[in-house]
């Protein structure tokens, strides 16, 4: 007896132990974003992506610094903070997708505050949804090189990860079940949320193809492509793991699109098979079963029950075309064939959420918003098709694309219509097309070399080009010997 | 275990990427993607010539394949 005791009050220990070290991890990885945010104010936006994406003060659990603070808050303040007092250089244009992001946010907040037909709920989830808008349509005027937008998408990655990671892990290791509580978080919020988490596991998937490929700031290659062939396996684990039928439905359009834009389709197409043969022999008979309900969503009362919704909906904007606020699906009463009623049942989709939520016009919005990231993906992709310096850009748009259109079709049928990560691919979008359009004109002047490139290591400015010689065409090798040097140019500095 | 793996790796990473990311960004110009390119290059020969026990800044000799 007094052996268990004793083992008891070990583990209690070791626990309390794990926590204070988690939460001294993650209260000095906070402070190290302010640290470096003043170097870099970008620096700081990777940290409002990275406590919005990872929440780090719930994975705290009570120790350090973080469960004490408005984490979000603060760090979000000190971004627009640092970017108007040290950083307010090459801002963008002002484009369609800042415009129309900051017009929803405010006809959000007019639904909330005028016409919601449940307003203290509706107040709950305006207190988010503003954050979200409002913080999206300032990312492009940090976010404007090449670094700084492959930087973005690290963190949004990695940060997505703290979720995606140990249900990945534990499904490959045990299998995963529906509604089994395997993430890091309990609960049914947010990335703990099934099928939640299988859209966004999927979505990274060709954000992880471009890292592979393409990335500067992970400069190891060869260590880099089989992490992120190793996190791609890791992500379908998660999407399966999950039991979602979201999860089928992502699967198919990353896949079939990835296909589209692959350059080599044979090896692609060999894999993307691999892969499924691989699901469909070691699946259980439980995900398989699951997934067939798709095919008989009349006799599944959870997928009837979307559609029944989705009519209550359409009725009710007929009625109500600006909307009924956020949260208004807590007054629909749907009724199933077999006479049974069910009252407040969620949206379970981004369009009829935004349709209900805020009418006709933050449809048109909504959906102005996605026409034009995807125009803007279009013209990126067509005028980098050419070009080798660019062909970052030509494979980012497409991954974004991707990325794009599997949250949109996944989110068909969950409601995610006001959670970040749309968003921030649209405005990733946003940031490519601005750098592309600039790196065009760039190209058009005679070539900088890097010999031209002055350092400016102490200082939170980028640097300015000197132009001592223009070059043109570019300089070979030879013209230029390895040890010539402009004034502040170390020629062996290795960044990193 | 698999949960403090997590949340080792992922903050771990994130710390990198970020200041990685801040000092890349204070040496490569911002739009033009020209010297990206060269830098690239660079990086690819410098990281071929060096040896294991050479620090990551030690000056190392041109690739004289494309040098001329």
């Amino acid at each position: 007896m007094a052996a268990v005791r004793d083992a008891c009050r070990a583990r209690q220990a070791a626990q309390r132990l794990s926590a204070m070290l988690r939460g001294l991890l993650l209260s000095f990885a906070y402070l190290g974003f302010f640290g470096w945010g003043f170097r870099a104010p970008f620096a700081l936006v990777l940290g409002y992506l990275w406590v919005d994406g990872a929440n780090p003060q719930f994975l705290s659990y009570g120790v350090g610094l973080l469960p004490m603070i408005p984490v979000s808050m603060i760090i979000g303040i000190a971004a627009v903070g640092a970017y108007f007092l040290m950083d307010r250089r090459e801002a963008p244009r002002l484009n369609a997708a800042v415009v129309l992001t900051t017009l929803f946010a405010i006809w959000c907040t007019f639904t909330t505050f005028v016409l919601a037909e449940v307003p203290d709920f509706a107040a709950k989830k305006w207190d988010v949804a503003i954050k979200t808008l409002l913080f999206c349509a300032f990312i492009p005027y940090t976010v404007r090189s090449r670094v700084q937008i492959e930087a973005f998408l690290h963190v949004l990655v990695f940060s997505t990860l703290v979720f995606t990671l140990p249900v990945g892990l534990k499904t490959l290791i045990s299998g995963g079940g529906y509604g089994k509580a395997l993430s890091l978080v309990e609960g049914n919020s947010g990335l703990s949320e099934g099928s939640f988490l299988a859209a966004v596991s999927l979505m990274l998937i060709p954000i992880l193809f471009y890292i592979s490929q393409h990335s500067l700031i992970l400069d190891l290659a060869k260590l880099r492509k089989p992490t992120c062939l190793g996190l791609v396996i890791i992500a379908i684990a998660a999407a399966i793991g999950t039991y979602e039928r979201t999860a089928l439905i992502g699967m198919v359009v990353v896949g079939g699109f990835m296909w589209l834009k692959s350059r080599r389709k044979l090896l692609f197409g060999a894999f993307a098979l691999i892969v499924a043969l691989v699901i469909v022999y070691t699946a259980s008979a439980g995900w398989s079963a699951r997934m067939a309900t798709t095919q008989t969503y009349q006799q599944d009362d959870s997928a009837l029950g979307r559609v029944l919704v989705w009519k209550w909906t359409l009725g009710y904007v007929a009625s109500h075309p600006f909307g009924g606020g956020f949260n208004a699906y807590v007054i629909d009463h749907i009724v199933f064939p077999d006479g049974s009623e069910a009252f407040g049942k969620a949206f379970h989709s981004i369009y009829f959420e935004v349709l209900g939520e805020q009418g006709f016009p933050g449809l048109l919005m909504f959906s102005g918003l996605l026409v034009y990231t995807f125009l803007a993906i279009r013209r990126v992709r067509r005028s980098t098709k050419s070009l080798p310096t660019l062909l970052w850009a030509h494979d980012l748009a497409g991954a974004l694309h991707v990325a794009l259109l599997t949250i949109l079709a996944c989110g068909a049928f969950i409601g995610i219509g006001f959670q970040p990560f749309i968003y921030y691919l649209v405005m990733a979008v946003t940031c490519l097309a601005e750098n592309v359009r600039k790196a065009h004109l760039a190209m058009a002047e005679p070539a900088i070399t890097r010999h031209d490139v002055r350092i400016l290591p102490q200082r939170n400015l980028a640097p300015r080009p000197v132009p001592l010689t223009p070059v043109s065409p570019a300089p070979s090798r030879a013209a230029v010997p390895w040890r010539q040097r402009a004034p502040g140019v170390a020629d062996n500095v290795r960044p990193g | 275990m698999i949960d403090n793996f997590t949340l080792l790796v992922t903050t771990a990473l994130i710390v990198m990427v970020m200041v990685r990311a801040v000092k890349l960004d204070a040496i490569l110009p911002w739009f033009d993607p020209r010297p990206t390119e060269e830098l690239l290059r660079k990086e690819a020969a410098k990281r071929g010539r060096r040896r294991s026990w050479q620090p990551s800044g030690t000056p190392v000799a041109p690739d004289k394949r494309h040098s001329g």
